[in-house]
């Protein structure tokens, strides 16, 4: 009873702070910040939107992937070939990528999902590298446009004239950067709804149940198997959607989404934010977006302050910011923690009752050999 | 039949570098279930030091060894030290491990890239040359390195069925709890390993580096295929993953013949995928069971 | 000047968020047998493994021959003297049982005293002798006591702390076991033993605390308890 209710709290309060979220980035563009800021925080708000999937897998659903960027570049590079070899509309091809992501979150889940945790990492891994190491080499001309020869997945420079939003035409050339934004908040806001949402439901109980406790969980019946592949597929979408988005602002999709300095960046946002929390991913993308790109002079050690980063969250901030923030607004000494609300009572009833009955507290009577 | 000869050879070259490259990744993952994504930064640090070791100290080959030793020795303290202690205690640890020794060969190759440059160099401690038979070419190299991979693996044997401090890693390997209640100091035996490991590992980078070169990434594409032969092979069977080093080093290099060298290591882990979907324990491995 | 082993002042601990244990103390004189008996699931378990280390200790203090060990790493605390034989062994699965009892003298420097000690182990149970090359995951549950036992003993403690020896054993073995027990309390080693089984450790035992929900809510000698009934039913069923 009492737990239902503090999530009911816990729900309402996320409300408010995502809707304060939503509308202050509504109306941020308002103020004029420049375009430079507007093009940054459209980046956080696509990273924010794949990290919030990547956390949802890994964090909440203890799916330990770290292929994640490979749904992100299946669904960006099926909607660019279905822009540049079929000449669909972007919108149209976005979906599609975003569909085809599923499918193939759904085969690299069944492929490696029978694993223990680590090691789907590793698998999850060499599929992303396996993915680059093919596109990268991908020299054979495919067919010549204008004399120019396409590779069939765009090679190391990646695909592009594959079409656009259509923001130009429809906003008008100054617009098209408040287009790319508001579309890139859509994404985010979606997304993270949806991720809320599956924390919030019994899938996301059952997910912590098996997260805790594999081996309880699993004699009670629970799929863990099935629930995990569920949720990676279904997350799918949203991450091959945030890679039709990039690469529809970018125009242009290539595998560098791969390499391993994005998977380290991302990975360090979703490590500094904490992971498996709420809030999480948005934390850490904006506080490492905010680091890049206040921080623009030391490329070279780029790498080195992101390797810096995760390392000391893990040993010293093992929930991140969320818990970090946590701790200062609920600090209480261990010693008066006290039970959970249900089984305290209890204690205390038994206790009460069994002191009554024997009219005897012996607490601290010592042996007097 | 001069190119399935080739093909050998090269199955025996491509093998022997992920033989020896996966000698300490085993050892770390067997015993402590710890999966070293770092493994490749030991394997450069023993690379390196072989090349300063003789290019810039000018010191004679005989050095470059025992000075690769030292290095993996050093990498394996500073891992150990500075990270792995503080992690090794946390019921997350196998998964916090993963994503600390990503951030960790990130941060060596990029201290290698700032320190020696990318330029990719001649290891100098190499054999040149072969065996001719008919049109193809055993390597000198490669039978070195196999060499060395088989005496690395009894090193290992010994040092975990002979000595005291392999006892205790054993134990601590086996009952964690157990151990700490005869007196065993958890975390330093986490460092011994490490730094076994480390050794080991160093040594190997040496010989890979014989083969690819070094330059600051070597570490990077030899550790994911020998993680991926581990994962195959079964955990904590060492012998178990120098066999599926030469046979699936055999594979990618029949495959490469075949279709093309890009197309060597995705067939590769296709095969592995299957493997896995067949024996999600690895081939050789088996089901460890965990207490409730 | 401090004639006790083992000494609890106010001590609480548990796990995670979960408090088991509430200002337990108490006073174990050198070379006594104290018992600590109680329903399951109460914190007996979790008051030895505060004591060997295996938990943390929240608040309080756990003095050992006058040293306060309650901040100390549970692998230093088997150094003093204190030896934790745990509930369900915790024996070394895929090593012998010589390899186990050794392991358990894995601190001792000089190899004479170890292979005495060794000697003394098989003495006190033969059967562990004729299976010394047996490995240790492929024991029945009598002989894995055993193992424990001996090889708490092979850590040559001073203070043995003994989680539910009787646990799941045939009567003739608790026989064994507690024989054993009598012996090894003729040389001077302070024990404390968690049962279940009252009657055992009625024999052996100097003096019993009885604990529920985390703290003690009755002490004194085994006469005593076995002439209060109502305690008897109340707390154990009896």
């Amino acid at each position: 009873m009492s737990s239902q209710q503090n999530i009911w709290g816990r729900v309402q309060r996320d409300f408010w702070v995502g809707l304060a979220f939503v509308v202050l980035f509504l109306i941020l563009p308002a103020f004029e910040p420049g375009k430079y800021i507007v093009t940054q925080i459209t980046l956080f708000f696509i990273w924010a939107a794949v990290v919030t999937q990547w956390n949802l897998v890994f964090g909440v659903g203890g799916i330990f992937s770290l292929g994640h960027m490979a749904i992100f570049a299946v669904g960006g590079y099926v909607m660019a070939m279905m822009g540049l070899y079929n000449e669909w509309n972007l919108w149209a091809a976005m979906i599609v990528g975003g569909i085809t992501a599923v499918i193939f979150s759904f085969l690299m889940g069944v492929l490696t999902l029978r694993l223990r945790g680590p090691y789907v990492a590793v698998m999850t891994l060499a599929i992303a590298q396996v993915m680059h190491a093919l596109i990268v080499t991908d020299v054979e001309c495919y067919f010549k446009k204008d004399m120019i020869c396409i590779n069939f997945t765009g090679g190391a420079k990646g695909i592009m004239k594959f079409g656009d939003f259509g923001f130009k035409e429809w906003l008008g050339y100054k617009y098209v950067v408040f287009g790319n934004y508001y579309l890139a908040l859509a994404l985010l806001v979606i997304g993270s709804i949806f991720a809320f949402s599956i924390m919030y439901s019994s899938l996301g109980a059952t997910f912590r149940a098996v997260r805790d406790h594999t081996i309880c969980a699993e004699t009670r019946g629970v799929n863990r198997r099935r629930a995990q592949l569920l949720l990676f597929s279904v997350s799918g979408f949203f991450t091959g959607l945030a890679g039709g988005v990039y690469g529809g602002i970018y125009r242009t999709v290539g595998p560098d989404s791969l390499t391993l300095p994005v998977l380290l960046f991302l990975l360090s946002m979703m490590v500094i934010g904490g992971r498996g929390t709420h809030w999480g991913p948005i934390l850490g993308a904006g506080a490492l977006m905010l680091a890049d790109t206040t921080l623009r002079g030391i490329g070279d050690y780029r790498i080195a302050g992101l390797s810096l980063i995760i390392i000391l969250s893990i040993i010293f901030l093992p929930r991140g910011l969320v818990g970090l923030v946590y701790d200062i607004f609920n600090w209480k000494p261990r010693s008066l923690i006290q039970f959970q609300a249900g089984s305290a009572d209890l204690r205390k009833l038994q206790r009460e009752k069994n002191s009554k009955k024997l009219n005897l507290r012996y607490i601290g009577k010592t042996s007097t050999l | 039949m001069d190119i399935f000869l080739q093909v050998i050879f090269s199955s025996l070259t491509v093998g022997s570098i992920y033989a020896v490259g996966t000698i300490a990744l085993s050892l770390l993952l067997g015993t402590l279930s710890m999966l070293n994504l770092a493994h490749g930064t030991f394997i450069a640090a023993g690379g390196y030091s072989a090349y300063w070791t003789m290019k810039v100290m000018g010191a004679h080959w005989i050095f470059a060894l025992p000075i690769s030793v030292v290095a993996g020795v050093i990498s394996g303290y500073l891992m150990y030290h500075l990270v792995v202690r503080w992690l090794y205690d946390r019921p997350d640890f196998e998964i916090d491990i993963i994503i600390v020794t990503v951030a960790i060969a990130a941060l060596g190759e990029n201290i290698f890239l700032n320190v020696a440059g990318p330029e990719a160099r001649r290891q100098p401690f190499h054999i040149d040359g072969g065996f001719h038979i008919a049109d193809a070419v055993l390597p000198y190299q490669t039978i070195l390195t196999v060499a060395i991979a088989l005496v690395l693996l009894i090193i290992v044997a010994l040092i975990l069925g002979k000595t005291k401090t392999g006892m205790v890693i054993r134990a601590v390997s086996q009952q964690r709890d157990a151990s700490k209640l005869v007196g065993i100091n958890v975390s330093k035996s986490y460092g011994q390993a490490i730094i076994i490991a480390g050794a080991i590992a160093a040594v190997s980078g040496v010989l890979v580096t014989g083969m690819a070169q070094v330059f600051p990434g070597v570490g990077s594409s030899v550790t994911l295929k020998a993680l991926v032969i581990v994962i195959i092979a079964g955990i904590g069977n060492l012998p178990a993953s120098v066999l599926m080093a030469f046979l699936l080093g055999a594979f990618e290099v029949t495959v490469q013949y075949i279709f093309g060298a890009r197309y060597g290591f995705p067939a590769m882990l296709g095969l592995v995928i299957i493997g896995l979907i067949w024996r999600p324990y690895g081939i050789f491995g088996k089901e460890t069971i965990t207490r409730v | 000047m401090d004639k006790n082993s083992l000494r609890l002042v106010n001590v609480s601990s548990g796990y995670d968020l979960q408090k088991v244990i509430h200002g337990i103390s108490l006073n174990i004189e050198e070379g006594s047998v104290v018992g600590i008996i109680g329903p399951n699931g109460h914190g007996k378990s979790t008051l030895v493994k505060t004591v060997s280390g295996l938990i943390s200790t929240w608040s309080g203090q756990v003095f050992f021959e006058g040293l306060p060990i309650e901040k100390m790493p549970a692998h230093e605390r088997v150094t003093l003297g204190v030896v934790h034989v745990p509930q369900g062994d915790l024996i070394f699965p895929k090593m012998t049982i010589e390899e186990n009892l050794r392991l358990g003298a894995v601190l001792a420097e000089n190899s004479e005293e170890v292979e005495r000690r060794l000697d003394k182990v098989f003495d006190l149970f033969p059967v562990l002798l004729n299976r010394r090359v047996q490995v240790a995951r492929t024991l029945s549950g009598g002989e894995r006591r055993m193992l424990g036992i001996g090889r708490g003993l092979m850590s040559n403690g001073k203070l043995m702390l003994i989680d539910e020896p009787s646990l799941g054993l045939a009567p003739k073995l608790i026989d064994q076991i507690y024989d054993s027990l009598s012996e090894m309390k003729e040389s001077g080693i302070t024990f404390l033993i968690v049962e279940e089984n009252i009657t055992r450790l009625q024999n052996i035992a100097d003096w019993i605390y009885l604990m529920d929900n985390g703290e003690f809510v009755w002490s004194g000698n085994p006469d005593e308890l076995q002439s209060n009934s109502e305690l008897l039913s109340t707390y154990l069923g009896v």
